[in-house]
């Protein structure tokens, strides 16, 4: 029934001879077509948890299960959007980049019909008529919706996003979320989504995995069931969002462990080479 | 304020100007500097022993040394002005007349064996090179490419039938390939070169000077430009006689030379004595082979023109 | 887009008359001021000279001979730094080594090692070779291993997630993705090529059957032919703006500045 399940993962670094737990502990599962977010603060390892599904860092002890079989290396079944807005190939045009992800990862053959393909995911995020630009010629919300058809069309099931809109600014951003829901709703793939944002989470998704402290361990879980869509006035937002941030709020001020934070940021950064 | 200390700025500099330039043409004729260029080794042996025995300022004069490494830049530092006097070889110094550079032999400087070296037994003559066979040369225009040529005339009835041979390369490291058996089969060269090379098991002369020219000839001559002959006559003089002074003292003095030298040169007094008086070396300054070279080279296609009579071609001390 | 087009046009007339008033004062000065011909000669008759030395093979020639030499040594270079480059990527203490031979034979101009490359592989077109890939290989390498560094590490995940094996991986990320860099790296070492391979013929000839055009300017500088040594000058100049402003500029405009980019500039 699940399609995706997490069995008691954890991870940690060595950095300088020292061990740095990066989360521990996370036992999750996601039920297809369902839109999951994890929120946490900054350095807590919700992105880290998030490339070790992708398969670009193994995990130091668990499992990932996809279709009860294991994940453990980067595969296509599992695309991802990044926060960057260099993911895109500077020295393909838009179209390319998608039939070019569509040759090689959705095993066709045939130009036209690659061609045809592309144009629809192009279609479906808003970008018909950019397919002979540069990506250096659209801006960072256009390339972001580039990621995303590219990353659909190869046809996953299901769509790792990495903070996708967090170097957008707050217009573009709202614009995003609606259209990426609507993308979501048509497409009905599963979406696991990371974000710092708890309006985000509330937004999109589904269900909510507050994640947080040091390690990062899974706090709670909690289930969303406002009606679509979703608008920050509308009934219960406020509420959620109060409990939400609550959750998250409760390990903010300790201050003791910041030290340790920096160590883990560090980590991170180093494995991501930034 | 500002104003008046910029134009006293700019009058000094143009005073500044016009008191060099007309500085260089009235001091030019009283000045005692004499800019020599010329090159490095064994044929130099006069100018250096009259630098170490101070013969120049005995003359009135003060020598300012200039040491290029090939008769093509002595050649350049003469035409462009930074040398009153240069020595070349005959060739170079007949393409720059034949060229229109306005100057003269003042005397013959030297006269040297000069051989063409192999390293290998099976070259007997000019007719055993193969087109893949390197024969060194120090340049294009040199005395050692024109007596190639010569010869290659003269055995193979055609001037430029090596041409396609040839390659430039200083003595040092012709000689280094030479020895080592890399990449060039035979090198035209001089003393001490000559010397060493012929030391060499198994290497041994394919042709020389006195067979491929006939006679003996001047290695290299002191060439003087018009500019310096007729407007520092003096000073010509001076020059000429402190080079045959120095001559005559090596010629008499010899061992003494020799001993003066050897450091310079790196050698033992004993070999440098005996590369001194080696076979063919004489220290004249006798111009010989003025006009032989001449004819070859026009014959050649080297040079345009012929000297009608070798008084065109030297200034009226030289002895022939 | 127009607007850069017309830029460019007049920024290449007015280079074009920059060029003309240089040369016209050329001329005029020799011929006003009776400079001597041997140190000097008229613009008239280094053109004179030019198609005359054009018209009996002689240049063409040697510009061919030059060229395919530094075809040569090119070649080598490019494809030894693309193993060398290959092989750190792969092996970390040969990428150690790379650094610090690269930190030692960078900055030494190619010819600054041709009396060793005389003494070790004697005097013939195999010692231009040589100069011209020692020349050309450290730019390369340089410029190659900077773009590999230089590539973002997402597009190299998104390869990876898009399940490139390793191959595919390197020849349709990684090479695209360092390709500013790569040619940077080219432009450079073209030029110094370039430089090496005139330059060694300067300093020790080329043997006379088969020299290329620094051997020309060598030979006719010792025969006081000034006149054709500006025209052999002037062919390495021509040569050296062709490939520089055509050949590169073309190669950057189809590839680099259409995908926006430009390392510089």
């Amino acid at each position: 029934m699940e399609e995706l399940i997490l069995n008691r993962l954890s991870k940690h670094f060595l950095v300088n001879r020292k061990t740095i737990q990066v989360f521990e502990d996370v036992s999750l599962s996601i039920k297809p077509g369902r839109f999951m977010t994890i929120v946490g603060p900054s350095g807590c390892g919700k992105s880290t948890l998030l490339r070790c599904i992708a398969g670009f860092e193994a995990p130091t002890s668990g499992s990932i299960l996809m279709n009860r079989k294991p994940a453990n290396k980067p595969g296509k079944d599992r695309m991802v959007v990044f926060q960057s807005f260099d993911q895109l190939f500077p020295w393909m045009t838009v179209l390319k980049n998608i039939t070019y992800a569509l040759r090689v990862a959705g095993g066709i053959r045939e130009l036209d019909l690659c061609r045809d393909q592309a144009i629809e995911y192009l279609d479906l995020v808003g970008l018909r008529g950019f397919e002979d630009f540069y990506p250096h010629q659209l801006s960072g919300g256009m390339k972001q919706r580039v990621a995303i058809a590219r990353a659909l069309a190869v046809k996953p099931q299901i769509l790792l996003m990495d903070e996708p809109f967090g170097s957008l600014d707050a217009l573009t951003r709202n614009g995003m979320q609606r259209e990426l829901e609507q993308i979501w709703e048509r497409t009905g793939i599963t979406i696991l989504f990371v974000t710092h944002s708890i309006e985000e989470a509330i937004l999109l998704s589904d269900e909510i995995v507050v994640f947080q402290g040091q390690p990062g361990r899974i706090k709670t879980v909690i289930s969303n069931s406002l009606p679509r869509p979703r608008t920050p006035d509308m009934d219960g937002f406020s509420k959620l969002w109060q409990e939400l941030n609550l959750h998250m709020g409760l390990t903010r001020n300790t201050e003791d462990k910041t030290p340790l934070r920096r160590i883990t940021l560090m980590a991170e950064a180093e494995i991501l080479g930034t | 304020m500002f104003r008046s200390k910029r134009l006293i700025t700019t009058f000094l500099c143009i005073t500044l100007v016009l008191v060099s330039i007309f500085n260089g043409n009235l001091l030019y004729a009283s000045r005692p500097e004499l800019k020599i260029a010329g090159q490095f080794g064994l044929v130099y042996a006069p100018l250096m022993i009259a630098e170490k025995l101070q013969i120049f300022q005995k003359h009135g004069l003060t020598p300012i040394w200039k040491e290029y490494g090939s008769g093509a830049a002595v050649r350049e530092s003469l035409i462009s002005g930074d040398a009153d006097v240069g020595f070349m070889g005959i060739p170079p110094f007949l393409i720059g007349w034949d060229k229109g550079c306005d100057w003269k032999v003042s005397m013959g400087f030297v006269v040297v064996p000069v051989g063409l070296v192999t390293n290998d037994p099976r070259i007997k003559s000019l007719k055993d090179f193969k087109p893949a066979d390197k024969i060194a040369v120090p340049s294009p225009g040199s005395v050692q490419h024109i007596l190639l040529s010569m010869a290659a005339k003269k055995e193979l009835g055609n001037p430029t039938a090596l041409d396609q041979n040839l390659i430039a390369l200083p003595h040092p490291d012709a000689a280094a390939s030479l020895i080592s058996k890399r990449g060039i089969v035979a090198h035209f060269t001089t003393p001490p070169y000559l010397f060493e090379e012929l030391e060499q098991s198994g290497f041994h002369l394919v042709t020389d000077d006195v067979r491929a020219f006939g006679t003996r000839f001047s290695f290299n001559v002191g060439v003087v430009t018009s500019k310096f002959h007729n407007r520092r006559s003096v000073h010509y003089r001076a020059f000429v006689n402190a080079i045959e002074e120095s001559m005559a003292w090596i010629n008499q003095n010899t061992k003494k030379a020799a001993e003066l030298l050897a450091p310079e040169f790196k050698l033992s007094p004993e070999k440098t004595y005996k590369y001194m008086t080696w076979p063919g070396m004489e220290y004249t300054t006798r111009a010989l082979g003025l006009m032989g070279f001449a004819k070859f080279m026009k014959e050649a296609g080297y040079i345009k023109k012929v000297p009608a009579d070798v008084k065109e071609i030297i200034w009226e001390n030289v002895k022939l | 887009m127009n607007n850069t087009q017309s830029n460019t046009i007049f920024k290449t007339i007015r280079q074009f008359i920059f060029i003309t008033i240089l040369l016209a004062t050329w001329e005029l000065s020799v011929r006003l001021c009776d400079l001597p011909s041997l140190l000097f000669p008229s613009f008239a008759s280094v053109i004179q000279s030019f198609i005359a030395q054009t018209l009996n093979g002689e240049l063409i020639h040697r510009m061919i001979f030059s060229l395919y030499l530094i075809g040569i040594g090119l070649s080598i270079a490019i494809i030894s730094a693309m193993i060398i480059t290959a092989l750190s990527v792969c092996i970390r203490w040969i990428s150690e080594w790379v650094q610090v031979l690269l930190a030692i034979m960078h900055p030494l101009p190619g010819i600054a090692i041709l009396p060793i490359i005389i003494l070790w592989l004697g005097t013939g077109p195999q010692s231009i070779i040589a100069v011209i890939t020692i020349s050309a290989i450290w730019p390369v390498i340089a410029n190659l291993s900077i773009g590999l560094r230089s590539i973002p590490p997402t597009q190299i995940e998104v390869g990876r997630n898009l399940g490139l094996n390793r191959f595919k991986l390197t020849w349709f990320v990684l090479l695209p993705g360092a390709f500013p860099h790569i040619l940077s790296g080219l432009r450079i070492a073209w030029a110094r090529a370039w430089q090496a391979a005139v330059a060694a013929e300067m300093v020790f000839g080329a043997s006379g059957g088969e020299g290329g055009l620094g051997w020309f300017i060598y030979k006719k500088r010792f025969f006081l032919e000034t006149a054709d040594v500006f025209a052999g000058m002037i062919v390495i100049v021509l040569i050296g703006l062709l490939i520089e402003r055509v050949g590169f500029e073309w190669i950057e405009n189809i590839t680099v500045r259409r995908w926006g980019m430009t390392t510089h500039g």
